[in-house]
């Protein structure tokens, strides 16, 4: 194992993508990661899909599977993260205390516990079920997503869960990089993410405004909060994203389009109300000039003139673009049938260090064996007993 | 008298060009936990966030020093609170030695500028570590350091479309979205003090620094594998999926009582679905045929928001979770940041803290996105240093850590040098 985290082992025990993704983040710079299964149980057979994504967020991980409904199952559970530095997990505290975990991780001291779950281990809401979904409508952001007088609308695909998980890599980390008390040892930490707050916290700008100016960032369908433009709007080939947050901005954009004559009613001269009372209406003003060009026009003519566009990428042409491509900006998964399937690589270039190239994904306990004899340190006999009595698999 | 665990991080200098949001957010977090960090900042342009239409005029008296009109924003409050402020004019030349003699005695240097700027400022990652060699540089920019489009103008506006997040945003319904929330920033922010971290866990083994260079445009693609998958496996170009799902169902957010109102139901399973039938009081659709089964749910998802969405429509959105939760089913209402400030959940999670800064008084702030307990038993320091003033460490770092004299400090200060 190479990489600058190859001294670390991480055990992961993940109920859903958020501590997943965490577990993702140590491996993709060499940690050893133990992802915990309960031993197969039968399951409708996964999309090419999903088993693509399973193996694009479990890559380099080892495979333990474990029977955490028998107490022996618990027992060999908490072995192995008695030998890691880190246990990721999303167990509620009930959860925690019904696999009788709580007091067993409270003894291990130098160990960093990570839970990612919706609503956190404390609080009123700390035995909540919950969902991307259920956490962006409580963190604020589902507010800001979605047309005027539509539903409001979670963020697209796992990401609500992946930044969780992303913020407990971070947390995760600071505590591995403090300084070892006067007996040398790490002290260790527990670590309570709740996605809701990551929500809350990181993605929300309002929240010290909000005694001030009332309640904003209501959404806007295709209009951002900022002033007039930030929108999102159909050109010739498909759509391109424009914001405009210095005035001169917005002029050199006028200027481009041929300094129409509209811009000088003072309606369009009022950039606050642009965006929040009539942007439709403005919108309407700038279509047909896109309409008639290119999203690579329309980036070329604004990138001379240092207006913030962007034209909006499908994934096939991003797996396609040169600037990516000369970045190493993807990865190749192996996955069975299939050659040159890409995703994003960490998004990182360090002067000296690299990402761990995984391609593949264990099956479901591939490596009980070698985890519980290399990490946990059992004889081969005691590993045969835990096999012939079903407590791991 | 109570003490506290100072964090982590204690004792990790950062010298912090960051500015606007990405960078502050990153920058906030490692002030979380315990990092000092100093955010350098010019009176000749002032962070974005400082400007703007003051939301109120304090009444206070504030000394000759303080420019009111630099002090007074919200959203400046909420990114820098738990920081320090050097003000210094980094066009002159003992301005910029000045920032130099900081980074010798400093661990991390963050800056989210276009790329090169650093550079053209004649402090690239070449000079900051020919004065300290094991010096961690991280640069956050738009399209990354180097590549053809490095100039990209990064904004969160412009952020998804680049990603390939901006055609996944809306519903199918809506021809397109945008995010109000500044995800792509935000989402940077967290990504890169993750890579900060890892580059100082390598030191901390090693002595070696490092240069992090960091592409928002990229970081935006991080959590995408699964619409680049589809794409490649299927040939379908991923679409807008508002909030449909093939893991849950019913799942959506659905209109209550009040102006505006909206509960979020997520249903797992057939246990929950028993849950929410019983809870509905419509026990008859659990022998729905149309329900049968989750795949029957999912595939008739239309059918059942439109049943969810009757039983909703009158009642109370916080009622309604309640229930729903009791149950064992997912939900909570669609939040303001209003609601958020009637909710319990956020300050007793410290999610949002008081800090009481010196222009404008007591303010909430957000707080940390984590709760962090060290295991040596002592509680973590509360967040309750206020964002800082313009220059407001002016004097503790010219004179506490870089050892100058009162004498330096004040011609400093005089000939604009700190200004």
């Amino acid at each position: 194992m190479t990489g600058p985290l190859a001294d670390l082992t991480v055990v992961q025990l993940a109920g859903d993508r958020s501590a997943e993704h965490c577990g993702r983040l140590f491996a993709d710079y060499g940690a050893t990661v133990i992802s915990v299964e309960q031993p197969a149980v039968p399951a409708p057979r996964p999309s090419e899909v999903d088993d693509a994504v399973r193996v694009a967020t479990d890559r380099g991980k080892r495979g333990i599977a474990i029977d955490l409904t028998t107490p022996t199952g618990r027992g060999v559970l908490v072995d192995v993260v008695g030998q890691a530095d880190v246990f990721v997990h999303s167990l509620r505290p009930a959860e925690l205390a019904e696999l009788g975990l709580g007091t067993a991780l409270a003894g291990l001291g130098g160990l960093v516990t990570v839970s990612v779950t919706g609503f956190g281990a404390v609080g009123p809401y700390r035995n909540h079920a919950w969902s991307d979904l259920v956490c962006c409508a409580a963190g604020n952001i589902s507010f800001g997503i979605g047309a005027r007088d539509g539903a409001p609308l979670k963020l697209p695909l796992s990401l609500a869960g992946c930044e969780a998980g992303a913020t407990g890599f971070l947390a995760a980390m600071a505590a591995l990089c403090g300084t070892p008390g006067e007996d040398g040892v790490r002290p260790g930490a527990d670590i309570d993410v709740a996605i809701t707050d990551v929500l809350a916290c990181m993605f929300s700008t309002g929240v010290t405004a909000f005694p001030y100016r009332g309640v904003a960032g209501r959404r806007n369908g295709n209009h951002g909060i900022a002033l007039y433009p930030d929108v999102f709007l159909p050109c010739k080939d498909g759509f391109v994203g424009l914001v405009c947050n210095q005035l001169a901005m917005w002029l050199r954009f006028l200027e481009l389009i041929g300094s129409p004559t509209w811009t000088d009613e003072p309606r369009y001269r009022d950039r606050r109300r642009m965006t929040e009372e009539y942007p439709e209406e403005v919108d309407a003003h700038l279509v047909p000039w896109l309409a008639e060009r290119t999203r690579e026009e329309i980036f070329a003519l604004c990138r001379e003139r240092h207006i913030p566009v962007a034209p909006a990428y499908t994934v096939g042409e991003l797996l396609a673009n040169q600037h990516l491509l000369d970045r190493a900006a993807f990865t190749e998964l192996r996955l069975a049938g299939r050659s040159g399937v890409r995703v994003p690589a960490p998004p990182f270039v360090f002067s000296t260090l690299l990402p761990s190239r995984w391609v593949s994904a264990p099956r479901t306990g591939e490596h009980t064996f070698d985890v519980l004899t290399g990490v946990a340190g059992m004889s081969t006999d005691q590993v045969a007993g835990l096999y012939a009595s079903g407590a791991v698999a | 008298m109570t003490t506290f665990e100072p964090g982590p991080l204690h004792g990790l200098r950062v010298v912090d060009f960051c500015w606007v949001y990405a960078g502050p957010v990153m920058t906030r977090v490692l002030a979380d936990l315990g990092a000092e960090v100093i955010k350098v900042e010019s009176r000749k342009r002032p962070d974005g966030t400082r400007l703007g239409r003051r939301p109120l005029t304090p009444t206070v008296e504030l000394p000759p020093e303080i420019d009111i009109d630099l002090e007074c924003q919200p959203l400046n409050h909420a990114l820098n609170r738990n920081k320090r402020s050097l003000s210094v004019d980094l066009s002159t030349e003992e301005g910029r030695a000045l920032v130099l003699d900081l980074v010798k005695v400093s661990d991390v240097v963050t800056d989210n500028f276009a790329a090169g700027t650093m550079a053209r400022m004649g402090l690239g990652y070449s000079v900051l570590s020919s004065v300290k060699p094991d010096i961690i540089a991280l640069s956050l920019s738009g399209g990354g350091q180097y590549g053809r489009l490095r100039d990209v103008l990064a904004y969160a506006g412009t952020l998804a479309p680049l990603g390939g997040l901006g055609l996944l945003v809306g519903d199918a319904d809506t021809t397109y979205g945008v995010m109000s929330p500044t995800y792509g920033d935000s989402n940077a922010a967290i990504r890169a003090a993750g890579a900060l971290l890892i580059a100082l866990y390598h030191r901390r083994r090693t002595g070696e620094g490092q240069h992090i260079d960091v592409s928002e445009w990229e970081t935006t693609m991080t959590g995408l594998d699964e619409a680049f998958l589809t794409w490649q496996l299927t040939g379908n170009a991923p679409g807008r999926s508002g909030n449909t799902s093939r893991e849950f169902a019913p799942h959506n957010n659905y209109r209550t009582a009040g102006d505006d109102e909206w509960v979020a139901i997520a249903v797992r399973g057939d246990e929950q679905w028993a849950a929410l039938c019983d809870a509905v009081g419509l026990p008859a659709l659990l022998t729905d045929p149309r329900f049968a089964d989750h795949a029957a749910r999912v595939a008739n998802a239309a059918a059942l928001d439109v049943i969810v969405a009757d039983w909703t429509r009158a009642r109370d959105a916080d009622d309604i979770a309640d229930v729903l939760q009791k149950v064992g089913v997912a939900s909570f209402k669609v939040c303001s940041i209003g609601d958020q400030y009637g909710e319990e959940h956020f300050y007793q999670r410290e999610v949002f803290v008081e800090s009481e800064h010196p222009v404008v008084g007591v303010e909430i702030v957000p707080g940390r996105p984590f709760r962090y307990t060290s295991r040596s038993g002592v509680p973590p320091v509360p967040i309750s240093r206020p964002a800082p003033t313009m220059g407001e460490a002016n004097h503790y770092v010219v004179r506490d850590l870089l050892g100058a004299s009162e004498e330096t400090f004040e011609r400093l200060t005089q000939s604009g040098v700190l200004h």
